[in-house]
């Protein structure tokens, strides 16, 4: 961005992660994988986690295996300035369709469960300032803006699961196994995949990161932390809710906030569960506009990255509104969009990280 | 006075004193003694009355060049070398031969002798004015620790803060700022904790400054601050010497203006503004629970209205159904949407305390008497707004007085207003967006190239020791990185002693 490097700490780094991994997944997850695999999507849980953690790992690694590059530069790297252009292009088209996709995903949440009568452009149109600002003001103002709202964000979380606690009914996880093992699994792809394939963007930022010893160790916690979480969200989905309707509500984890009632007086906390869906979808969707942005900055080797703000605001508007006719049509996607995913990563990643590997080993042998 | 074209003095007495008279005007504070002794040495002693201590003039000067000067009659070689090293009996002189500095002096309530068939003045230190006294601070009180505060004298002030700390070490650079005013700024710090880059940043700013006048601390902290562009202060003042103090050994830098007691300290950071010097003098745990609870009055001067506008016009289902129904009662026979109770309430407010601030303390009793009718139950019982709400603006209002600087709660003020607005437009939607924005812009700022949320982003584990929380003195051990560059620690490990 503004080339005096901009760095971030590993803590930053890895609030930033957590904030990723939980984004949407809070609101979405839950009766993706109760879809699939009904009773059992706390195994999905279970298996996704530790497998979704491996896809966290495998991004790390890359961007070890080519220190100081982004995404940018290992695809030029394995195919060269022209095809390795075009597939930077392909996952450029992949973090702009994401980014604007969290702002819909907002505007959606907020119009059809918090206000109804607001226009959904009009949320949209309140979000272009906070996006652009903090995408302007480049990496560091992003991990620090986390850096400050993560204990708010946290402390709302936890609150809201302990709140919860007293209305988890265990029978609601019987029978243990409906679907069978392929059920299990196809809720563990939708687990492995929206949460933790979709951080390729992270290659765009890692090479911002801080020396540190702790850097893969507070990386994968971060992961780990972050899984576990969303992971709780779907079990006390299925404790509360029931699969039923976990499975047939498309924002179910907002109907098992309104469960919450303390003795009468502590009650109906939705609206601290849709803050924190707020906040973590809004640093979903910076983190991907900001890869996005300083992908195209990279790409086309531009001096700054600040005059594409004004361009990008618009399009949020614009993209965000022509995405989808309605809500009921949004939630179609999320099976192509599971594919579309794996397609990127680990698939094209995968692709482009052997391809300069094997360029890289050529070239060291050349020079040998 | 228009500099004449001759910028030096001349040899002649006569006309060396008219062109003074002319400058000024034959201004009537102007006092011109001509004098002659038995030598026949002409010379005359120029000052402004009113700005020099009399005892100086008298008994010091004029006694001693009429009587010394006598006895000394030999001609030697430089007769005003002679005088001033060996007749005058002041502290400090100066031999100036310009008329920009002497004018300077003058002004400055300096004594200027003039010889005959001389180029050169003797400029004597004689100021002596009506100053106020050290007094206890209006502005930040304590319940405990030293109950002095600065006054407009920078001499004073200096003194103060020298009387605090008693090493070599504390710097103080001198200047003049103001065209016209020519008003004299002094930078303070400990040369050996404070780091270097943010002097040398203070001395280029300063420098920078090319103003006619600097009457108050205010003028230089607008025009040296980081961005204009931004509710809240970027550098602290405060009239307490102590807290000056602790700032340098901080590593702080302070800059003191002549005129006013006002002192700033720069750099400033977010959470600087909610400690208050009582902190350091009260148990350790109890300045914690202090600070944690301003910090919770921050918030609910912040947002307690918009909160109450976004929960009763977006979010009721959050609020209990006996409140609920309770709330709805009393707003029953209100005319006006929550937000125009609650933005009514709050102007009225701060008409209030504007008019309290602003009023002659004898008739201050009648804007209490009458605050209390407009803000409370005559504006219940009028059927103009509701109870829950006046609860709401007095919460709010006495949650802004616990906040310990005043630039704070200020700025705190106008985005309350922005955030009710916020509120009422989007609910907990928009307070939320509002917060996030709050954030970008509080970690955009920067106070003289240190983050201004420093500690917080970027964390600092070592410094939460003095941020939100306040450790014994005996954990902390070491200053914050924020500021001090070097000569980190404090103190050293303490022997463990057996009792």
């Amino acid at each position: 961005m503004q080339r005096e490097q901009q760095t971030i700490s590993v803590r930053q780094l890895a609030i930033l992660v957590i904030f990723f991994i939980i984004g949407d997944m809070q609101l979405y997850l839950p009766p993706l994988t109760a879809a699939f695999a009904k009773q059992s999507a706390w195994m999905s849980g279970l298996i996704g986690v530790p497998f979704g953690v491996g896809a966290a790992w495998f991004i790390f690694r890359i961007s070890k295996r080519f220190p100081g590059k982004t995404l940018i530069d290992i695809n030029n790297q394995a195919f060269g300035k022209i095809a390795g252009g075009l597939l930077s292009l392909v996952f450029l088209v992949m973090m702009f369709n994401t980014s604007i996709t969290q702002v819909r995903e907002i505007a959606d949440f907020v119009t059809t469960q918090m206000m109804m009568e607001t226009p959904q452009l009009v949320i949209c149109l309140l979000l272009v300032l906070p996006i652009t600002l903090a995408i302007r003001g480049g990496i560091t103002t992003i991990a620090r803006l986390g850096e400050v709202i993560f204990p708010l964000f946290s402390a709302l979380f936890i609150l809201l699961i302990i709140l919860l606690i007293p209305k988890i009914d265990l029978t609601q996880l019987l029978p243990i196994e409906v679907t069978g093992f392929p059920g299990i699994v196809k809720g563990a792809l939708f687990f492995i995949a929206f949460p933790f394939c979709e951080m390729f963007a992270f290659l765009m930022i890692f090479d911002s990161v801080e020396e540190s010893e702790h850097a893969a160790r507070d990386y994968l916690l971060a992961a780990l932390a972050a899984g576990i979480a969303i992971w709780v969200i779907i079990v006390l989905c299925i404790c509360v809710l029931g699969v039923f309707a976990t499975e047939h509500t498309v924002y179910s984890p907002y109907v098992m906030a309104k469960k919450i009632n303390i003795g009468d007086f502590v009650q109906r906390l939705e609206a601290v569960l849709a803050i924190d869906y707020i906040i973590s979808t809004y640093f979903r969707c910076i983190i991907y506009g900001y890869a996005f942005v300083r992908g195209l900055q990279q790409l086309f080797k531009l001096q700054d990255h600040r005059f594409m703000m004004r361009p990008f605001g618009f399009l949020i508007v614009g993209y965000a509104y022509f995405l989808a006719p309605g809500i009921v049509a949004f939630v179609q996607f999320d099976v192509a969009w599971l594919f579309w995913v794996f397609t990127y990563s680990p698939g094209l990643l995968l692709l482009s990280y052997i391809a300069a590997r094997l360029r890289q080993g050529w070239s060291k042998k050349g020079e040998g | 006075m228009n500099a004449s074209v001759d910028k030096r003095l001349d040899r002649k007495l006569m006309s060396n004193l008219s062109f003074i008279r002319a400058s000024f005007g034959n201004s009537q504070d102007l006092v011109i003694k001509e004098m002659n002794n038995d030598n026949g040495l002409q010379a005359a002693l120029v000052y402004m009355d009113g700005l020099t201590d009399s005892t100086v003039i008298h008994h010091v000067i004029l006694d001693y060049f009429m009587s010394e000067e006598q006895t000394a009659s030999r001609k030697s070689g430089n007769r005003l070398l002679y005088l001033k090293n060996a007749v005058l009996a002041v502290g400090e002189t100066v031999t100036i031969s310009e008329w920009d500095p002497l004018f300077y002096q003058l002004l400055s309530g300096w004594a200027v002798l003039l010889l005959a068939d001389s180029p050169d003045a003797i400029c004597v230190a004689a100021e002596g004015w009506k100053d106020r006294n050290v007094s206890e601070p209006t502005s930040q009180v304590v319940v405990r620790g030293p109950m002095e505060a600065f006054t407009e004298n920078i001499a004073t002030n200096r003194a103060l803060i020298r009387r605090k700390i008693k090493d070599p070490q504390l710097w103080t650079e001198g200047m003049e700022i103001g065209k016209i005013t020519k008003t004299s700024v002094s930078i303070m710090y400990l040369r050996n904790v404070a780091d270097e880059k943010i002097v040398e940043e203070v001395r280029k700013r300063l420098g920078e400054i090319n103003i006619d006048g600097i009457l108050e601390s205010g003028y230089i902290e607008e025009l040296i601050q980081d961005t204009a562009l931004t509710p809240f202060a970027t550098i602290y003042n405060t009239e307490r010497p102590d807290t000056i103090a602790a700032g340098l050994l901080e590593g702080r830098v302070a800059i003191l203006v002549d005129g006013t007691p006002f002192v700033l300290l720069v750099p400033a950071l977010f959470i600087q503004f909610f400690q208050s010097a009582e902190d350091y003098y009260q148990r350790a745990d109890i300045s914690t629970l202090l600070r944690i609870l301003r910090f919770i009055a921050f918030m609910i001067t912040l947002l307690a209205p918009s909160l109450y506008i976004a929960i009763t016009t977006f979010h009721q289902e959050m609020l209990p159904t006996s409140l609920l129904i309770n709330l709805a009662a009393q707003r029953e026979g209100v005319p006006f949407p929550a937000f125009i109770e609650a933005l009514a309430m709050e102007l009225t407010f701060e008409i209030l305390r504007e008019a309290g601030v602003r009023m002659p303390k004898t008739v201050g009793q009648a804007v209490s008497i009458v605050g209390t009718l407009v803000i409370g139950q005559a504006a219940v019982d009028a059927g103009i707004v509701s109870a829950a709400m006046v609860i709401i603006v007095s919460i709010t209002a006495i949650s802004s007085f616990v906040i310990p600087a005043t630039s704070m709660s200020i700025s705190v003020r106008m985005i309350r207003f922005v955030l009710m607005g916020l509120a009422a437009s989007f609910g907990l939607f928009g307070i939320l967006l509002g917060y996030i924005l709050l954030v970008l812009h509080l970690n955009s700022l920067q106070s003289f190239g240190i983050p201004y949320m420093q500690s917080f982003s970027p964390f600092i584990w070592s410094n939460q020791k003095d941020t939100l929380f306040r450790l014994p003195w005996t954990k902390m051990r070491t200053r914050a990185v924020a500021t001090a560059e070097k000569n980190l620690v404090r103190q050293r490990p303490r022997n463990k002693q057996k009792i």
